[in-house]
């Protein structure tokens, strides 16, 4: 750790100390685990400055009491008292308590109702006034609730597994075996991350079109780097295109990373952004309609995808609505 | 005053941060700046803690000290001195705004709720900040993070606005609004507030990446939840919307049966001979109804009712051109 700041200092003492009290003393080696504070810093810190910390006039009666702590080097027990001020610990931030019960709010769907994570939660949402689901529901990807434990359990352990995956893409279930590296959420969806033995390479799988899923015995080797987690990764060989969005459509790509991103005139914006599926875009330009246009495309990509796509769609109106 | 071997610079403005917090805990009124400075004590000499005795450099020294409590998020207040004949501004910390409320957690519960915010990374949150506030970190964190969920400088001030029943105001959509906020939603991949829209007189959800600027809160209590409201249904836009809600029939391939279940939150009211799936969807905003639908290629149809179609059609058409 880099030399901590009279900030990083006081942010942690703030907490040690009502901590330390409420413990009526503790070791210095739990304290210095607990409050990532360096043991040989905080003992330091303990005896030079917090026992000369009080209030005017300064009087020993006046001062905080840090007991314990000898002249012997490492190690040791502290207790602190007359420090009524110091005796709880700072409140959260709302932006605080919205990260930490958000954060075991997603977690907790398929955990044990009356395990740890549940109580944990149940007291900071009463300790805090929030009601949980009500004032704050947070879903990180709901329906791939089963194959997320199991998902994790073998990336853990390193071991193959076999899946029956549906690609959106292709339209098609297939059986695969992958190598699971990284198990991950994004924008609402669950992906595993790893190698494909049919596809022979490293590819994001979508969690909730695994149709079914079975741990194998066998093992795999990791991989030194398990690559970004993102789903949306570009590889080197992808076809860039160069989408023009119209002002106020840009939500349209802020969850696609972009190799570029221009702002015009007026607001409209030229995203710049690699397309490893046509389908992915095809589906995008559709949605976006007239807002949307594509200015450039690199094989196999045609500028006029979106027209193709559209008429493609057609085709399933054709009998009864078109004019003939 | 107990003289120890020398300390280091930041050890000695430590112990001036940590006087002048006790300084503006201990007190029952605003205190001014020069009884903050009697109350904090005068420096002599570098291993000394507290303000210069030349006034502007304590005066300097001293706002210094408050952008640091600020970087701490301390809950100062400021107020004017009682009994000054000037007024004069003073500060004060008030101890219920200091202090975390007791919760007293177990050691497993605190290693599990370690456990999930490094599982779960909030944008701009500090995890082990959060951790030191209930009592440090306990237990081993996960491996690996999960997902990172993100952040827009507008969701505390919403999260403090939904817990502390205020009326939030901000600009959406290029308009005004003042908004009742009932539930904050993270719902595929964003973040949602749903309440009552008073300008509009009716309930409405806003994505809160989409709000223009900051949010003013009103007091605490400000409103009323109505019985009842709670609770967030999971994002399916189509569901929300101003239209009077008409039953659509959709027609999806066998291949994306199953993804179609899912996606549309329900089970196919048929299937036909070759293992298509026929859905009955109630749909309260037709363009969130076509957008979903293009989301399945050519591989759904609306077979119903003739407007829901037609839209669709027309849409295509339009982009056949």
């Amino acid at each position: 750790m880099s030399r901590l700041t009279a900030g990083d200092r006081l942010r942690r003492m703030l907490e040690l100390v009502p901590w330390i009290m409420s413990q009526g003393g503790a070791e210095l080696s739990e304290v210095s685990h607990r409050f990532d504070y360096p043991e040989a810093e905080l003992r330091e810190d303990l005896v030079k400055v917090l026992f000369v910390v009080g209030l005017h006039p300064f009087t020993p009666d006046e001062l905080i009491d840090v007991m314990g702590l000898d002249e012997e080097e490492g190690g040791g027990w502290v207790a602190i008292s007359n420090a009524d001020y110091f005796s709880r610990p700072l409140r959260l931030t709302p932006g605080q308590a919205l990260g930490l019960i958000g954060a075991a709010e997603a977690l907790l769907s398929g955990a044990d109702p009356d395990g740890p994570l549940s109580r944990g939660l149940a007291k900071l949402a009463a300790g805090l006034g929030v009601s949980v689901g009500e004032d704050l529901a947070v879903s990180l990807g709901e329906s791939a609730g089963e194959w997320v434990e199991p998902l994790l359990g073998a990336a853990a352990d390193h071991r193959e597994v076999r899946i029956r995956y549906f690609s959106y893409g292709r339209g098609r279930e297939s059986e695969r075996v992958i190598h699971p590296h990284r198990v991950f959420s994004e924008s609402g969806n669950w992906y595993v991350l790893g190698h494909c033995r049919q596809a022979g390479g490293v590819r994001v799988f979508r969690i909730d079109r695994i149709r079914s899923l079975h741990v194998l015995e066998t093992l795999f080797d990791p991989p030194d780097e398990p690559g970004l987690p993102s789903a949306f990764q570009a590889r080197p060989g992808d076809p860039r295109v160069v989408l023009r969005l119209a002002p106020g459509a840009s939500w349209a790509i802020e969850k696609y990373p972009t190799d570029d991103e221009v702002v015009l005139d007026g607001g409209a914006i030229d995203a710049t952004m690699a397309v490893s599926r046509i389908s992915w875009l095809e589906r995008l330009l559709l949605q976006l309609g007239p807002q949307a246009e594509l200015r450039h495309a690199e094989p196999p990509i045609a500028v006029d995808q979106a027209r193709k796509a559209a008429r493609r769609v057609l085709a399933r109106y054709d009998d009864e609505q078109r004019p003939s | 005053m107990t003289a120890e071997s020398r300390r280091k610079p930041e050890q000695v403005r430590l112990e001036r941060l940590l006087r002048l917090i006790a300084a503006l805990i201990d007190t029952p009124r605003f205190l001014s700046i020069e009884e903050i400075h009697t109350k904090v004590g005068v420096a002599r000499g570098a291993d000394s803690a507290g303000y210069p005795e030349n006034g502007p450099a304590a005066k300097r020294a001293f706002h210094r000290d408050m952008n640091e409590l600020a970087d701490a998020e301390i809950p100062v207040i400021s107020g004017r001195v009682p009994g000054q004949e000037r007024e004069t501004l003073g500060y004060r910390i008030r101890k219920q705004d200091y202090s975390l409320p007791e919760m007293d957690f177990e050691a497993d519960e605190l290693a599990a709720l370690h456990r999930a915010t490094t599982a779960v990374r909030f944008d701009g949150v500090s995890g082990s900040e959060v951790l030191w506030k209930l009592g440090g970190r306990v237990g081993e964190a996960t491996a690996s993070e999960l997902a990172a969920v993100p952040a827009h400088p507008a969701l505390a001030d919403v999260f403090q606005s939904i817990t502390e029943q205020r009326v939030a105001e901000f600009a959406y959509g290029g308009q005004h609004r003042a908004v009742e906020p009932w539930t904050l939603a993270f719902d595929q991949g964003h973040w949602y507030v749903l309440g009552y829209d008073r300008s509009r007189e009716d309930r409405r959800t806003f994505r809160v990446d989409r709000i223009q600027g900051g949010v003013e809160l009103g007091p605490p209590s400000g409103f009323q939840q109505p019985e009842g409201t709670a609770g967030w249904v999971s994002f399916q836009p189509w569901k929300f919307g101003a239209a009077p809600p008409v039953t659509a029939t959709l027609k999806i391939d066998p291949e994306q049966a199953v993804w179609a279940a899912r996606r549309l939150g329900q089970e196919p009211a048929e299937r036909e001979r070759d293992g298509s799936a026929v859905f009955e969807v109630v749909v309260r905003s037709p363009d969130a109804f076509r957008s979903v639908v293009l989301e399945f290629l050519e591989h759904a149809e609306i077979l119903g009712p003739p407007e829901l179609r037609a839209d669709m059609v027309a849409w295509l058409e339009e982009m056949s051109r």
